[in-house]
């Protein structure tokens, strides 16, 4: 190895730390998540679109999905959309749905059978969408939807609904950017905003957006 | 206030190391200044390791989610496990380039 590597190394270490520090210790990060994440819209519309966020082991849902799910339940007694759709796939081969699991929850806090439609079969964010455009569009004739997700996810599930022809209110589960205040929050935060911009470049390459 | 605590634990422990250096009869600090800068160039080193592993462990999804009828996410590059793993591979790699220049030089 030479000189020339040494030197690339140190300034790339450098670069590495101070932009740790940086991270770590001002608000940059939250700064940068507040120009990613798209404000929520609440208003009328025909359905609410909760997106999967995962579950455990134990088919138990991640606080994530808990937090996307009571975003919707919330709207739905709000009267808001009288149609609800939970989505989230199988973790691994076997077990349970997380759709299935929170349909199941939905249904114990008193949503009608009839308003509720899960959908267990999508792994992705633009298999989620073509799922949730086949289930509403047609007969039930869906074209405004209150699009429940992650603040940071939010970007990227509201362009792919739009783009299946849906008007899209968006409904953040969480204020990231706001809440991240200590330094493994705003890591965190930092690791959100690097999957989501590689996700946006990703989906715009391959035309998905 | 929890950063600045951190921050001082981290500046804390580190007196204590030199000091205890100091006792063993290690007094040089541009030895300690040295080992700083080789600690950067470690760090250089893992994120180049890192951004290697993450693209290259993207592809590798992309063309098994393809190719085949299993699925991986992609976020499985963005485990906390890569990280570790990469930056155990530039602090590996550069001391071992490191050690072999000086051998060899």
């Amino acid at each position: 190895m030479t000189i020339g590597w040494q030197r690339v190394a140190r300034t790339l270490g450098i670069a590495t730390f101070v932009a740790f520090l940086l991270c770590v210790l001002t608000p940059l990060p939250n700064l940068l998540a507040k120009y990613q994440s798209v404000p929520s819209n609440v208003g009328p519309a025909d359905a609410i679109v909760v997106l999967g966020a995962g579950t455990l082991i134990d088919d138990s849902l991640t606080d994530e999905s808990m937090r996307r799910f009571i975003s919707g339940i919330s709207l739905f007694k709000e009267r808001r959309a009288p149609l609800i759709v939970l989505l989230g796939p199988v973790r691994g081969r076997r077990g349970r749905s997380e759709a299935e699991t929170r349909g199941q929850i939905a249904i114990e806090f008193g949503i009608p059978r009839d308003a509720l439609i899960t959908i267990g079969t999508a792994l992705t964010t633009q298999q989620e969408v073509l799922a949730t455009a086949h289930a509403l569009r047609g007969e039930r004739g869906v074209g405004r939807i209150l699009l429940v997700t992650e603040s940071m996810h939010m970007r990227r599930a509201k362009l792919l609904f739009e783009k299946a022809g849906f008007t899209v209110l968006p409904v953040s589960s969480d204020h990231l950017f706001e809440i991240a205040v200590s330094p493994q929050e705003r890591l965190w935060l930092v690791l959100r905003l690097a999957q989501e911009s590689v996700g946006l470049i990703y989906y715009r390459l391959a035309g998905y957006i | 206030m929890e950063e600045l605590f951190l921050f001082f634990l981290a500046f804390a422990s580190s007196v204590g190391a030199y000091a205890l250096a100091k006792r063993q009869g290690m007094s040089d600090f541009n030895g300690l200044y040295s080992a700083a800068l080789t600690a950067l160039e470690c760090l250089g080193t893992a994120i180049v390791f890192l951004a290697f592993n993450v693209v290259i462990g993207t592809g590798i999804i992309l063309v098994i989610r393809n190719a085949t009828t299993m699925f991986v996410p992609v976020y499985a590059v963005s485990s906390p496990l890569l990280f570790v793993l990469s930056f155990v591979q530039g602090f590996v790699f550069q001391l071992w380039w490191r050690n072999d220049r000086r051998g060899t030089g």
